[in-house]
């Protein structure tokens, strides 16, 4: 047993040492400080507080989008939230593209913390070309705008 | 029997070796699955990203290659069982993410299945465990 017990130290320890140097001599290599805001920041987007979130909706040229499904976005989303869905990007990424291309900050989010989605959309817009900070994740989504009381409109989508 | 032994570990092996592989090359995506599962400080995500592929793949070549190998099918066992502890978790808080088990794939809706799957991960790991152990005690491995 005492056996069995120092080859699993030895092997997480092994397992652990290759990792961080595998990862500190790779250029892609992950930040090891600052969490999910330091990941979306080495992919080109940024992570925004609740409190940026309102700040920059009331500045000109912000556009907020809801990366849920679109039976999701229809029982309720953020006021004037235009609808991507990640999973279905092209054919809804169309229909809004001329409103993004002109927006100087567009604003992504979904279920909050445990959803993707949001981070989904962020890379595909990335990869559409709205880089350098253009691209900004709501990572709290639909249930941080819901827990500050802020209001919800329901609906489909109309561009 | 040694060789039931073997296969066992040998599954185990080609199971941790495939899921530490995609991680390994996307580090990122890996991390962004962590934390869908909301189990962990914010702080914790992208350094448990970076170092549980290759405590997989160091893991899977141990179990491969018979070196520490006893070590490593506990060492397997304890993250099997984890791993189904976290699905476990996600399921029962009705938690709509990927498993990223063997790697970031962005399709959601299969934790159940993936919970069922670790299950069966599991039961060969138990067995190379309890084969293992009962070859120990027979003498047939040098204790």
């Amino acid at each position: 047993m005492r056996r069995s017990l120092l080859q699993m130290a030895a092997l997480v320890a092994i397992g652990s040492l290759v990792g961080l140097t595998y990862n500190a001599l790779s250029p892609g290599g992950l930040p090891l400080r600052g969490g999910t805001a330091a990941r979306l920041a080495q992919e080109g987007a940024r992570m925004m507080s609740l409190q940026e979130v309102r700040y920059y909706l009331q500045q000109p040229g912000t556009v907020i989008v809801d990366a849920r499904s679109s039976e999701e976005f229809e029982l309720g989303h953020i006021p004037h939230a235009l609808n991507v869905p990640a999973d279905n990007f092209a054919p809804y990424y169309a229909k809004v593209a001329p409103e993004l291309q002109k927006a100087k900050l567009i604003i992504v989010y979904c279920s909050g913390g445990s959803c993707g989605t949001s981070e989904e959309l962020a890379k595909e817009l990335i990869a559409k070309g709205y880089s350098d900070n253009r691209v900004a994740v709501f990572h709290d989504g639909l249930p941080g705008w819901m827990r500050a009381n802020l209001p919800i409109e329901r609906g489909t989508y109309k561009p | 029997m040694i060789w039931a032994e073997r296969f066992a570990r040998w599954a185990v092996a080609g199971i941790f070796l495939a899921a530490a592989v995609p991680k390994i090359l996307n580090p990122s995506g890996f991390a962004a699955d962590i934390s869908h599962y909301a189990m962990l400080p914010d702080g914790l995500v992208n350094p448990l990203a970076v170092i549980l592929p290759w405590i997989e793949a160091v893991m899977g070549l141990a179990l491969l290659s018979g070196f520490s190998a006893e070590g490593g099918i506990v060492l397997a066992n304890l993250l099997l069982v984890t791993f189904l502890a976290a699905m476990g978790q996600a399921w029962f808080r009705g938690l709509d993410i990927n498993c990223g088990c063997f790697g970031h794939s962005g399709a959601r809706g299969e934790i159940l299945l993936s919970i069922l799957r670790d299950f069966g991960f599991l039961a060969v790991a138990l067995a190379a465990l309890g084969l293992r152990y009962r070859r120990n005690k027979t003498g047939k491995v040098p204790a």
